[in-house]
């Protein structure tokens, strides 16, 4: 893993109350989440000002399929 | 570079847990520095795809980036669920490794004319080959789950 923001991803163990949702980590923090991008992208950009944020979509457990591209 | 496989579900979801060659990446319209206003950048997982000939990214990333999204660029696209229609554009690109950023640079990426065309793909980052394969040997290690990316160096000066 790479940034702060990655590692805490990996270490979230709440993860499923995310489900099918973006969230917008900053640090070791969720500042923003929702199921539209563009929403969850203003409100982290208001909080997170000069930083970017990581943003995740976290899968939804039933919607979670093998992929073929 | 060396990167594990990535999963977003929980560690202890292992009915769920597929891990993939993801990495962490920047994008932005231009190489000038991230701003909300005049140059927004979003951080995210891609998926690194040696299938893809060029990136891809959802139309509301793309939107929330700001990119040039000419309808004269319009191309069908193939992927395995079918033909659909993209835009054809560029932004640039960072890898996130170990808190540094390496750039890789203006890549070519594919936007959807809508999400909704693409609803198997429409929450999938791909890191295709333009622009990366050809600056990095990349190495899919299945076995340890890990990827690996060796940046290749061209030589000016090649004697003949």
């Amino acid at each position: 893993m790479s940034s702060p923001e990655s590692q805490f991803l990996v270490a979230m163990d709440d993860k499923k109350q995310y489900r099918g949702q973006w969230v917008a980590i900053l640090g070791s923090k969720v500042i923003a989440q929702g199921k539209a991008i563009d929403k969850v992208y203003a409100e982290a950009a208001k909080i997170s000002k000069d930083k970017t944020p990581l943003f995740v979509k976290i899968p939804d457990k039933n919607k979670e399929q093998t992929l073929i591209l | 570079m060396r990167f594990k496989y990535h999963s977003d579900h929980d560690q202890n979801d292992e009915e769920n847990e597929i891990k993939r060659p993801r990495i962490e990446i920047a994008m932005r319209k231009s190489r000038d520095i991230a701003n909300v206003s005049t140059n927004p950048e979003f951080r995210t997982f891609g998926l690194v795809d040696s299938g893809a000939d060029i990136s891809f990214i959802p139309r509301s990333i793309a939107d929330i980036l700001g990119l040039d999204l000419d309808a004269t660029s319009i191309k069908a696209t193939q992927s395995a669920s079918g033909e659909f229609k993209t835009y054809r554009t560029t932004m640039y690109l960072e890898i996130i490794h170990k808190k540094q950023r390496v750039e890789v640079d203006m890549v070519d990426v594919a936007v959807p004319q809508e999400d909704k065309m693409t609803e198997n793909l429409e929450k999938q980052v791909l890191v295709g080959r333009n622009g990366l394969f050809d600056k990095y040997r990349i190495t899919f290690d299945e076995a340890s789950k890990t990827i690996s990316l060796t940046q290749i160096i061209h030589s000016q000066n090649v004697r003949r």
